[in-house]
This record gives structure tokens, sequence and C-alpha cells, in this order.
């Protein structure tokens, strides 16, 4: 599939509704000349919108909203609303929101780009399988937004690398098919003061008061702006430089220029399209204040912001990759400064210059989605520690945590030991002198208070362990517990 | 042959012995040492040859040459502490004693 044969407005300009089952504003998004909206669905709600929104060129998005979805699969509501949607009139979809975020996850889990087992597999596995229902239904599937977070669990650099990894190693040939076959890429672009328009030279900014959105010399190309160059050669969105060594995408097109990388180094891609889903110049300003994060930018203004919104559009529509299509603002009450804004009291700047400035249009020319057959499967990389597990572990090992009164296991473990005959331990040492070669499952007795210690200590020794996690404060809820599990005949929770 | 100080030390039930046999007849015993647990010996072989090991056997008189060949068999240079009786009450109390001695392997150690 071609970048010109998708179907869109080609105009760049976009908003993020505010929230599910708000009835939507039309004139506002025509006022504007938008020409993308995302919507979150609570359901149906928008179904009707949609033929409205397509004849006055504002191409919609859709994202059926699940609160803390995790890597769930595909729901059966959700599996019902896509061909609804797709009837309608649709076609662009989102199905899994910033993955990379712990308040996306239920909250027993911790969304660790480390945790293949339990993060990582499931939440591609899942996702495949969800894209591939959204081609058949006739649709565009979008690769996972990820939250543009620096460091730690959430860093997304890591994570697209572990996320593009994983499919490269796995599913190759299946990431490739959906790729010509409608894939989009959601990134969520905050990206500050991360823009400037030139004083004359190219690596000199204007001050806000002088900035103008519809005239030249912008630079939203960040880090590979001559600002950023000057300031910290060789900055790149993946790669290391002296003052980024884990990269830097935190701009309008970082994401998308991370994520075309490891498509073309995985997969042997040229491009597909790259659509903002949430973000902007961020956070919204007020009057009467600058907004400098970062001090090598000039800030930004009650006025600057606008000139500089009406910018990056025209500058993705003439200047940017053929593959960026456009940015949903984050997010209409902002803008519009309505009741449910915690962030704006007023009405922005941005909505009245939007309103008078004509909006850009895209062409896109026909760029091939994939280049020839590509370099072929990643080959797995050995984790360090057990195997992975598929189906069930090799070992099954019962932890006695040293802070759990072992009586308590005395007195009310004996019918699960007999049933599933786990290896009775008190200390990890085994764990580091098992084979990479077999799998193992960790049943791990602890109090409450030790369990996340401990998890990670089991996690230390090996990314693929599983670890099957029971607290307790008596011998009678760690009995309630095992007793249930010999019940219903299930080694583990 | 010297008793050891090992880095891994087992406590294996033989073939056909219930959980009693831990739960009652090791428990303090597996309170006081926490010997690893196992019902199947080949999980021994898990641990490099490198490593000390020592082998706390229990099993009934009618398997106790069985499980007594295949650890010389399998792991020669393992130490093994073979226990053997034909009731649960009678592993216990030598069990027990052990525990309260602080003897693992039923001998002072050094």
């Amino acid at each position: 599939m071609r970048l010109d044969q998708y179907q869109w407005s080609h105009n760049p300009r976009g908003i993020h509704n505010t929230r599910a089952f708000l009835k939507l504003n039309h004139e506002r998004y025509v006022q504007t000349r938008m020409g993308w909206i995302k919507l979150v669905c609570g359901g149906d709600d928008y179904v009707k919108d949609i033929p409205l929104l397509n004849g006055n060129g504002v191409t919609p998005i859709i994202r059926i909203y699940k609160a803390k979805f995790g890597a769930s699969q595909v729901t059966a509501d959700q599996l019902s609303l896509i061909p609804l949607y797709i009837g309608a009139g649709a076609r662009w979809f989102e199905f899994y929101n910033e993955p990379n975020l712990r308040l996306e996850w239920p909250d027993t889990i911790q969304p660790d780009y480390n945790n293949l087992n339990d993060v990582i597999a499931p939440l591609m596995e899942h996702w495949l399988q969800w894209a591939e229902l959204v081609i058949n239904f006739g649709g565009y599937p979008a690769f996972p937004a990820l939250s543009e977070t620096v460091g730690n669990y959430e860093d997304v650099t890591s994570w697209i690398t572990v996320l593009m990894n994983y499919l490269a190693q796995n599913a190759y040939d299946r990431f490739r098919t959906i790729a010509n076959n409608g894939l989009w890429c959601a990134t969520h672009p905050y990206f500050y003061n991360h823009f400037y328009q030139e004083a004359g030279k190219a690596n000199r900014a204007r001050q806000p008061s002088e900035q103008n959105g519809t005239e030249g010399g912008w630079h939203f190309e960040y880090p590979y702006d001559p600002i950023t160059q000057a300031d910290d050669p060789g900055r790149s969105v993946l790669g290391a430089s002296p003052g980024a060594p884990s990269g830097d995408p935190i701009g309008l097109i970082g994401m998308g220029m991370a994520f075309m990388q490891k498509f073309q180094e995985l997969f042997g891609g040229i491009a597909i399209p790259v659509v903002g889903t949430e973000g902007g110049i961020t956070p919204v300003p007020k009057r009467n204040s600058l907004n400098q994060i970062d001090t090598r930018f000039p800030g930004y203004d009650w006025n600057s912001h606008a000139e500089a919104t009406v910018a990056c559009f025209n500058w993705i529509a003439n200047q940017a990759p053929p593959w960026m299509f456009g940015l949903t603002l984050w997010k209409e009450d902002d803008y519009w400064a309505d009741d449910t804004s915690t962030d704006s009291p007023e009405r922005l700047v941005a909505v009245r210059r939007l309103a008078e400035v004509p909006p850009p249009y895209k062409n896109v020319g026909p760029v091939e989605a994939l280049g020839g057959p590509g370099p072929g499967p990643l080959t797995k990389v050995l984790i360090p520690g057990p195997a992975a597990i598929h189906g069930a572990p090799d070992l099954h090992f019962l932890f006695i945590a040293s802070e759990f009164d072992p009586a308590w296991f005395f007195d009310a473990a004996s019918e699960y030991w007999e049933r599933f005959r786990p290896t009775v331990l008190a200390s990890l040492d085994l764990i580091g002198e098992l084979p990479n070669t077999k799998s193992l499952a960790v049943t791990l007795l602890t109090r409450p208070a030790q369990s996340a210690s401990l998890t990670n200590a089991i996690k230390a020794r090996g990314a693929n362990i599983y670890v099957d996690l029971i607290t307790a404060d008596s011998a009678e809820t760690v009995g309630n517990a095992l007793r249930a599990r010999v019940s219903s005949n299930r080694r583990f929770g | 042959m010297a008793i050891p100080t090992p880095e891994f030390h087992f406590l294996y039930l033989g073939p056909g012995l219930s959980s009693d046999w831990f739960f009652i007849a090791g428990r303090n015993y597996w309170m006081h040492f926490k010997p690893i647990v196992i019902d199947k010996l080949d999980q021994v072989a898990l641990i490099s040859a490198r490593r000390r090991i020592a082998i706390t056997t229990l099993a009934r008189r009618d398997t106790a040459k069985l499980v007594r060949d295949n650890v010389a068999k399998h792991y020669p240079k393992a130490y093994h502490d073979p226990l053997v009786y034909d009731y649960v009450g009678e592993m216990q109390l030598t069990l027990d004693g052990r525990a309260a001695l602080n003897q693992r392997f039923g001998v002072p150690e050094n």
C-alpha cells in the first residue's frame, strides 16, 4: 500500500475531542478548518457524526475507550463497534493508548518494558490480532501511541525499541503484511517550545512578539534543527549524543522518525502515515505568561502560541517528511475554554488564527510501505536467566520469604503441595543455577510489605520468570488462597 | 565420607511418599535447616557438578535401595544422607531430633 492510497482530508490540522459521549460542535471544526478529529468514544456515541465530519473534510480517528486496558484482547463490544464506525465512513482506528504509562494498566501490573512475558508479549500479540481484524473490516489500524516520557520503566525510546524488536523476532511477516495493508503510526507529540522561527539566520530565533505563523523560516524538525545541533552535535531521536544518551524524540515528528527508523531497519519498510493523536505546543498558554521549558529556545506567550500552532500545520503540509499526515491538538475544551477545561480560562488565540488562515493541503506522493523483502526475522537474543514460558513452565518453585512465618505454610499448604508438588525453597540461589533452556514460575509466599521488593529480586534473576504472588498476614489467608487453587485445580492464581 | 558444608542441600521425598512425610515428619527439620524440597531427583541435575551438593533422602524400606542406587549413579559427587523408615512417626522422631540438636545430617558439624 502506498502513502497516496490512504483516504483522508489531506489537511494536517486536527483537534482531540474533550471526552466520550459529549455532543460534537461541528461548527467549530468547520470554522477552524480542521482536517482531523480524534474521537475518544464510549460506544457508538459518534457513529452518526461520521458522515457529517467526512462531508466537512474532517477525517475522524476512532478510539473506543477502556479504562486501565493494559494488554487486554479486543473486547466483544469493540469488535461490534469497529464495523459500525467503518460502515458510517470512518477508517482510522486506535487501540492501545500510551501503554508505557502506569495509569493505562491494571493496578496489579507494572508496565515495564523489560517484562517480556507479562507486558510486551501480550501487548503485541493482542495488538496484532486487533490490527488484522481492523484491516479485515476495511479500516486502518494504528501502531500504539506511546507517552513521550523519558527515563525509568516508562522510557519511550526503550519502549519503541523493545516493541519493534519483539515484532521483528516473533511476527516479522505478520507485521509486514499489516504494514502493507493500512497500518499507520499514532504518536503523542507534546513538544513544548521545541520550535522557532528564524531571525535572519538559520540558528537565530525570533522572539515571541516577532513571530508570524504565515511567514516562513519555521523549524519544527527538533532535534535536527540548527539550534539543537549547535548545542549538542549529533543529537538524534534514538541514538546517543553527549546531551541525550538515550536519544531525544521530544519534537513534533520525533516519535514518527523513531518509528520509521525501526521500521526501515527491522522490516525493510519505507513509510506509513504518522498522525499525532494528542499533543501540540504544551502547556496551553495563559495571558501575561511565558512558557520556556527548554531555555535553548525562545518561550511562547499568549499570542505567539497561536502563530506557532498555525505554522506547525503549514510546516507539516509543506516541509515535513511525506509520512507526517497531521496532529490532533490536545484538546478541544482547552482551546475553546469550555467549562470542562481545567487548564484554560479563556479561549485561545489559536482558535481565531486557525479560522483566519486558510488550511494547508498536503500533497502525498506514491511512496510504498515496503521496499522489498527486508532483512528477515530478527534473531532472538537470549535473555539471561530461565527461558520464556510456552504454555506451562518447566519448573515450579514455591519460595517462602524470610519474613513469612513458615508455620503458616505447614499449617495450610499440604493439600496444595500434594496436588502440585512444587519445589519448596527459602533461598533464591537455585534460580541462578538454572540453565537458560528451562522455564520457571515462582509462587512467592510473602507478607504484603515485602511483595514488591521480592518480586523485583526474583525478576532480577531472569525477566522470563513468572512470579505468582501470594501475600498473606496469617495462616488463614494463605490457607484460603491455596485451598481455592486446589478446589479449582489451578496451580497458579 | 566427611560431612560437607553444602552449597545446596536437597531434601528428597522418595517414591510413593505422601505430603505427610514433608508436612508432618519434615516440618521442624525444614523450619530449622530450610533445605530445597524436591520429589524428583532429576532436579538436582539443574545445578552445576562443580557445586557442593548434599541430598537427604527420605524413603521406605521397599524403595531405599532404588533411591540409593539412583543417587550413586547420577550424583556420585554429592553427599548422600539416606533416611529409611516405614512410618511417618518414626521419620519425624529422627528429623525432629536433628532439628533439636542442630545436626543437619545427624552428626555434629565442625
